[in-house]
């Protein structure tokens, strides 16, 4: 189990001669969280999730995943959502699914009995096992959503990286989702981290905000202190307001 | 499936033109011992080169397709076959038909291709990676069809020449026993690993960054994995010359009445790869009293589907 991951002054640009898209960045995140990182778009939110999934090596500066297990790094399981993905050919939703359990099948293996059960049953969590045998092709936005979903629990991760999960969703489909992120995958004191561009969304399910602007933090902490009309108006450069509609906090932007 | 197979390998023993116009009289086969060896010296080799070609095409299409993540790719289209046929026709223009060096020749520019295919269609930055690849391979295989085009004009013309004309329209009129067997563990090794990375091969066509998550962006892995296709693709075109389509339509094919995943596709693809690369050889030894190269009748049959697959949608090129 994952403890705490500590990020020491991390800098990363994609060229020698560019500017940094994450600027000196320290942070240190407890296990058991779910953490939002709020930003424009090109603030860095994207490069940081891939950092953190070590897919992006750091130009300097180091990410230490600090566990209690004492297990190897690469054994530590990092699951990852991008915005968009393709899947190509005609998966089934079962099939697809499956393949989250890439790391727990040996090499020259097929899935064993209990992977199939395990993601039978994440799918049954989901209340999506009536369409396990869809295509993925087939699949409405929000249905694909949480089929995406399905296949990162599936993984059974230490940390969960999500990039705009609730993006291009309907009202419904969006709460639905924030949900299940909130009561299904923040499980056995698990880390979720997921990158938004609407305070709301944070406010809805984040334990700790994360604030970006141009590679840089702004402020990080818990949810409610962070909240505050300055420290947003500086994160997205526009005028904000937060109001209080039928003792709910909302977060409006000025016209 | 495998009962299919069968049948098709047990009618095309008994087809032929000797000794009876188109079906042997099992009869005859206990009174003639020229027919006897015909079909134990001529034929059998002749099906088993047929079999192994169209599961080693259509298995090493599949993988070309599920690690460029693009159901058009196959080694026609990504320049393997083209670079492994030449590779194989250098070899006959230099130190004729021996087997080794013509089957090392073909491995070599097989590889070769496949790294430049990676390479130009990183160099060529289109906003569709699947544009990329089809214009790497396009490239690649003009190339290595034109290094072929010099070759023949290099050849001697009066033995070399007919040669290699006759084998890059590919061909198994020319398979024994004895061009075949050293050839045969090869292949069959490279048909047990793609089978037995029958479930993990789906990983590969994710996206990058999902797939890296899994564990499955390894680079070896995919490296290894498509060394093993070109492997194959080289074996068959070292003794069967260029014979296109298989690699391309077969998979899609199959995907599109089996499924996708690799441990229902790749089954499939070897039992319907092999029949229908036999009936096509059939077809070519027997249509007429001489000879019509393979490749010709895969050419057409396979560009027959490929519009009839395309056009009703089966084959859908997402980006």
């Amino acid at each position: 189990m994952i403890q705490n991951i500590d990020i020491k002054k991390l800098h990363f640009r994609y060229r020698i001669n560019e500017s940094f898209v994450l600027n000196d960045i320290s942070l240190e995140i407890q296990n058991d969280t779910i953490i939002a990182i709020l930003g424009n778009n090109g603030s860095g939110k994207t490069t940081l999730l891939l950092t953190l999934l070590k897919r992006l090596i750091p130009t300097s500066g180091t990410i230490d995943f600090v566990n209690i297990d004492k297990k190897n790094e690469n054994e530590i399981r990092i699951g990852y959502l991008p915005q968009i993905e393709k899947i190509p050919f005609g998966f089934t939703v079962e099939e697809y699914v499956l393949l989250g359990r890439f790391q727990q099948v040996n090499m020259f293996h097929i899935p064993s009995k209990n992977d199939l059960k395990i993601t039978q049953e994440i799918l049954k969590e989901l209340e999506i096992e009536w369409m396990q045998y869809k295509k993925i092709s087939d699949l409405s936005g929000g249905e694909l959503q949480k089929v995406r979903i399905a296949r990162i629990m599936a993984q059974e991760p230490d940390i969960f990286l999500l990039d705009e999960p609730a993006n291009h969703l309907d009202l419904q489909n969006r709460r639905e989702l924030l949900s299940i992120i909130q009561k299904k995958m923040k499980k056995n004191k698990k880390i979720v981290i997921f990158t938004t561009h609407d305070p709301n969304d944070a406010l809805a399910i984040a334990k700790q905000v994360l604030l970006m602007n141009k590679g840089i933090v702004i402020q990080f902490g818990e949810t409610k202190t962070i909240m505050q009309k300055d420290l947003l108006q500086k994160t997205f450069e526009i005028p904000i307001q937060i109001q209080k509609i039928e003792g709910k906090t909302v977060i409006l932007t000025e016209n | 499936m495998f009962a299919f197979l069968v049948t098709i390998v047990g009618i095309s023993i008994f087809v032929g033109r000797y000794p009876k116009p188109v079906f042997t009289p099992i009869r005859l086969l206990w009174e003639d011992p020229l027919a006897q060896s015909l079909i134990l010296d001529i034929r059998l080799p002749r099906i088993l080169a047929a079999v192994l070609l169209g599961a080693s095409l259509g298995l090493s299409g599949y993988v070309f397709q599920m690690a460029f993540s693009n159901p058009i790719a196959d080694g026609g289209i990504l320049g393997v076959n083209q670079a492994a046929g030449f590779g194989a026709a250098l070899a006959i223009v230099m130190n004729g038909y021996l087997s080794m060096q013509v089957q090392i020749s073909a491995l070599f520019f097989g590889i070769l291709s496949i790294l430049l295919v990676f390479i130009l269609s990183r160099i060529i930055k289109t906003e569709n990676t699947i544009i990329n690849q089809i214009l790497a391979g396009i490239a690649v295989s003009a190339v290595f069809s034109s290094g072929i085009g010099i070759l023949k004009y290099l050849a001697d013309p009066l033995q070399e020449l007919p040669n290699i004309v006759f084998w890059l329209l590919g061909d198994l009129s020319s398979i024994t026993w004895e061009r075949l067997i050293p050839l045969i563990p090869q292949i069959v090794i490279g048909i047990i690993i793609i089978w037995a990375y029958r479930w993990r091969i789906n990983a590969l066509s994710l996206d990058e960054n999902v797939a890296f998550s899994l564990g499955a962006g390894k680079k070896f892995e995919k490296y290894f994995i498509l060394f093993v296709a070109v492997l194959l693709t080289a074996s068959v075109t070292s003794y069967a010359g260029l014979v296109g389509w298989i690699g391309l339509i077969i998979p899609n094919l199959v995907r599109t009445i089996f499924g996708t995943t690799g441990q229902k596709a790749i089954p499939a693809i070897m039992m319907i790869g092999a029949a229908y690369t036999v009936s096509c050889d059939t077809l070519a030894r027997t249509l007429i009293a001489g000879e019509i190269p393979l490749g010709i009748f895969t050419a057409l049959i396979g560009a027959m589907m490929l519009v009839i697959l395309v056009g009703s949608g089966k084959i859908k090129i997402h980006e």
